[in-house]
């Protein structure tokens, strides 16, 4: 008998290191559920087909469950329960930037949290971590997004409790303000 | 117990954490879920329901907990979906309790802590569940104030109540609080075994006291009722704070992943792993049920993969999607039945007692058939449950949507005693009647059983869309008379279909379940449809449905039960699209036609109230400028390309005991390639009295949009031996792009009135609506679901043939 050979990973989520010894191609959303405990992302369908595993790496959404383990590595994962303080961030680099006007607003939450909670924008919120993913890394790119632009974001996001329409009127919430 | 106590769940979410979890001091409870107003962080305590015994109904503690620090707990054998039922409760109860909502928490769906009030069932949450809680917080406000009118020596009435604070009108100087009572000696302390009236079961389960709760018309115009008091889960499920079945850990857990065969009704001959993986993974086999067992996860899933497997294969016994209309028309009829029968339908149908001109006029008998296909439950998340058994007593977590059932169900399979079965419903991905979430629970009670260990099983997904229950094919038949004036002389409505329910509603029976039959329980037959709900006045009108018997009776990845609105979609859609078929033919507008049949003010009104929302121009179908955009009365945004056609359509309904919608529909049809785009919809609803306007107006959009996926894109794909939609691209359902451009939500709010039903009845209308939209659109009439492009463009090529 033989055990898959385990090498140690090290990978940044939500701003905490770790470096767990997994198996290196086991899927990111088993090494983050299971050997991190952190059970935010979620199975949904391990096929890359349904986004309930979205979680950001360098930035871009993608499904955990089809990115091994080994391809993070010295890499940047955000979840969920990370937005607020990515956003605190990045409220910080824009007030150092020359010429910013800066802002000294506390804000617990990312404002795309926010948008989905005055929306309304779950039922069940099995789904919430593609949508909310996807969005959040659509608007750093592209801030004032048309629909064509959102629809091609959210493509392959699956909500069964069919929460499309909230969802993107939390991306135009944003975007308009 | 007390391992199970450090179940991996942080010390913050058991302590604080927005206090989702409770912890029983000692004793059976475990976790349980509770929904948690924001701004109380402690827990609360549950001592006095913390036992082994059934809670008992007629015990005023069973429902209700209040504390010195002014917290309320109250126990809601119901459980939330997802449509913040819970949020509704809380407002009911802090109007009877004259508290604020905030302090209120409830507690859902744990066998041990709430009564019995039938789980989620039925869109009863409102309606029904609701109104033993309202009483008990009525009797427990006349407990306190009672014992304070004595104290004070003024007469009951002379007190006042503002967020638990006791005012008396006549004694200004004095005050007290609710929470000065309890912390004090003054209270008898077994004021909460105090007993009530109960009357009824599950769904109907109430309770009555000496008071009487103060009827919804009569609460003041600043009560909770009726404002939209927001939902604290959407903050904690966009957080990461909310805790869901999938998150339920224990120590020492095993993972499981149950065996399906490829094949319907396969049994297992051997199973063998690879040498590699023996030492982590081994194998459960008990009959045709088989699982692998490890303790990492992902190992598990490996090893189901490389399993080796030899099956005894039956013959092949499905019709395959395509002959399924076939199978249903030329099986023997199981049962059917008469839901309907008045006034002389065959007589008028076949002319008799009618005039020439009649006759003449109105033409011949209009006769449509109408098919509606298997379609998959395909929850978000596979459904995964937890359990463990001590020696003694099995506890089960699980998303089902009736935990008591499920109790029953867990007892039934392993022979064990009621009392030794614990279930706690701990949310889950949606789920709109019975999915996959109770074969689950069962699977685990048994592998838990079997292994001594605790247990997660978690669905892959193709164990959920291919083996989950389905909602029933049916085709359905309708044949009617118009009379020279233009109404309707006779209808005659039938259906042919599967059964509603090969896996009843609960989970209450074994032998329903995949596991059961696989352990070789045998399943009775149910036979059960539905007819049209509406309130239509015909004096000959007869409605009937007779059930087809399913082509594979155990273990069958095609067995039927309840998917939202349960049938009600099928129905409505052959009923109103028939409805306008018949406007069609005699050149009448769809509203005013409907208008003219409807029986009932309420529901006329609610179809004028749409026609007005929506902007509807009266005229008939088709659309006379259908190439035009400018055709409808929003303009929307030029499509690309010059081949979509413009129509709207409507239907309308009734569901359950009270409750009415009727929707619009406007779309454009792409005629070179099928594509169907939705514009717009504009819902009117009637649902009594109106309690939270936000949480309704979301709750009635899911269900809306859920439909239009069912209408346009779903439908299980199976050949003569196996489902075929296993995974999203087997199994497509609406996505981003797919959505209309505005949907829009009219609330007939009823004051006067109980609240009725809102979690299902927007469901059931809208696939007529669509389907008489793309009839506008395009003068071809599709009588068949799902509307994917390609059957949308094959009925267009047949019509210009
Ligand atoms: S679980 Fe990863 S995409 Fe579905
Ligand atoms: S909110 Fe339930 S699946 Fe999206």
């Amino acid at each position: 008998m033989s055990r898959t050979a385990s090498s140690t990973v090290s990978v940044v989520v939500d701003g905490l290191l770790y470096t767990p010894e997994v198996d290196p191609s086991m899927p990111l959303l088993y090494t983050l559920r299971n050997t991190l405990r952190l059970r935010n992302p979620r199975f949904g369908c391990g096929l890359g087909q349904c986004g309930a595993c979205t979680v950001l790496v360098e930035g871009r959404p993608v499904r955990s469950c089809q990115l091994p383990t080994a391809a993070v590595d010295g890499q940047d994962v955000v979840t969920i329960a990370g937005l607020p303080a990515r956003w605190q961030a990045q409220l910080a680099k824009a007030s150092d930037e020359p010429g910013s006007t800066g802002t000294t607003q506390h804000q617990s939450l990312h404002p795309l949290q926010q948008a989905f909670i005055d929306q309304m924008a779950a039922q069940c919120g099995y789904c919430i971590n593609g949508w909310l993913m996807s969005a959040v890394a659509l608007l750093e790119e592209n801030p004032m997004p048309d629909r064509d632009a959102i629809n091609q974001a959210f493509a392959g996001l699956k909500c069964r409790c069919a929460m499309q329409m909230r969802f993107r009127a939390a991306v135009e919430q944003v975007a308009a303000s | 117990m007390s391992a199970l106590l450090h179940a991996n769940l942080t010390r913050r979410k058991f302590l604080l954490g927005g206090g989702r979890f409770l912890v029983a001091a000692a004793g059976f409870p475990v976790l349980s879920c509770t929904a948690t107003p924001s701004g109380v962080s402690t827990t609360v305590a549950i001592a006095s329901n913390n036992k082994f015994n059934d809670p008992d109904p007629a015990v005023l503690g069973t429902w209700i907990a209040l504390d010195a620090a002014g917290h309320v707990t109250v126990y809601f054998g119901k459980v939330d979906v997802g449509q913040g039922l819970d949020t509704a409760i809380r407002q009911l109860v802090a109007d009877q309790l004259s508290v604020h909502p905030r302090r209120i928490q409830v507690v859902m769906g744990d066998t041990a802590l709430t009564p019995d009030q039938g789980g989620a069932s039925s869109a009863s949450g409102v309606e029904m569940g609701s109104v033993p809680l309202m009483n008990v917080a009525a009797e427990v406000k006349h407990i306190l104030l009672s014992h304070i009118a004595q104290h004070w020596q003024c007469p009951l009435s002379s007190l006042r109540v503002q967020d638990g604070e006791i005012f008396c009108d006549t004694l200004p100087s004095q005050r007290s609080s609710y929470w000065t009572l309890i912390a004090s000696d003054a209270l008898d302390q077994h004021w909460l075994a105090h007993m009530l009236e109960v009357s009824g079961q599950g769904n109907n389960l109430n309770v009555t006291g000496q008071a009487t709760a103060v009827p919804l018309a009569a609460l003041s115009a600043d009560s909770w009722t009726g404002q939209s008091l927001a939902r604290d889960d959407i903050q904690q499920k966009v957080t990461g704070e909310f805790v869901m079945i999938d998150q339920v850990s224990l120590p020492d857990m095993l993972h499981a992943r149950v065996i399906r065969p490829q094949v319907a009704g396969a049994i297992p001959l051997t199973l063998v792993l690879p040498d590699d993986m023996i030492n982590d993974v081994f194998i459960v086999r008990r009959s045709a049920f088989a699982a692998l067992l490890g303790e990492d996860e992902w190992r598990v899933i490996m090893a189901s993969r490389a399993l080796q497997q030899t099956w005894q294969e039956p013959a092949p016994v499905f019709p395959g999607n395509s002959s399924l209309y076939d199978y249903l028309r030329n099986t023997p009829a199981r049962m059917q039945r008469v839901a309907l029968d008045q006034g002389a339908v065959d007589d008028v149908l076949a002319g008799a007692g009618l005039s020439a001109a009649d006759l003449a006029e109105a033409g011949p008998v209009l006769q449509a058939e109408y098919e509606w296909p298997l379609q998959s439950h395909a929850s978000l998340g596979p459904a995964c449950a937890v359990a463990v058994w001590d020696g003694q007593r099995m506890t089960v977590w699980s998303a089902t949507q009736k935990p008591h059932q499920l109790r029953v169900g867990v007892a039934d399979l392993l022979a064990l005693e009621l009392v030794k079965v614990h279930v706690i419903w701990v949310p889950g991905a949606g789920s709109y009647g019975r999915n996959d979430a109770d074969d689950a629970g069962l699977e685990a009670a048994f592998l838990a059983r079997e292994t001594g260990r605790a247990v997660r099983v978690q669905y892959q997904r193709a164990d959920a869309t291919g083996w989950d229950p389905k909602s029933p094919a049916a085709v359905m038949r309708v044949s009617a008379r118009l009379l020279a004036d233009g109404s309707i002389a006779a209808m005659d409505w039938s259906a042919l279909a599967l059964s509603a329910h090969d896996a009843r509603p609960s989970g209450a029976q074994a032998s329903d379940s995949l596991i059961g039959q696989q352990l070789g329980l045998e399943r009775p037959d149910t036979n059960n449809f539905s007819a049209p709900q509406d309130a239509y006045d015909l004096a000959n009108r007869r409605s009937q449905w007779a059930v087809v018997p399913p082509p594979l009776r155990h273990m069958s990845p095609l067995r039927t039960s309840h998917l939202r609105d349960p049938q009600g979609p099928q129905v409505t859609f052959s009923s109103e699209c028939f409805m306008d078929e018949l406007a069609f033919v005699s050149g009448q507008d769809p509203i005013a036609f409907r208008l003219r049949h409807l029986g009932d003010e309420r529901d006329a009104q609610l179809l004028r109230a749409l026609a007005t929302g929506s902007a509807w121009s009266s005229r008939p179908s088709p659309n006379p400028h259908a190439d035009l955009r400018t055709s409808l009365p929003v303009t929307y945004s030029r499509l690309p390309g010059d081949n979509w056609r413009y129509g709207r359509g409507v239907a309308y309904c009734r569901r359950g005991r009270q409750t009415r919608v009727a929707v619009v529909c406007e779309l454009a049809v792409d005629i070179q390639t099928g594509r169907i785009k939705l514009l717009r919809l504009v819902v009117a609803h009637d649902c009594g009295r109106v309690i939270n306007p936000d949480g309704l107006r979301q709750t009635i959009e899911g269900a809306v949009m859920q439909a239009c996926s069912r209408t346009l894109f779903e439908q299980v794909a199976f050949d003569d031996r196996s489902v075929l939609s296993t995974d999203w691209f087997s199994y497509p359902i609406l996505e981003m792009a797919s959505a209309p451009d505005q949907l829009l939500v009219l609330l007939l709010d009823r004051p006067d009135m109980p609240p009725l039903g809102a979690g299902e009845a927007a469901h059931k209308p809208v696939a007529a609506a669509i389907g008489n939209a793309v009839f506008d659109a395009t003068s071809v009439r599709i009588r068949q679901i799902p509307l994917r492009p390609q059957v949308v463009l094959d009925a267009l090529n047949r019509a210009q043939l």
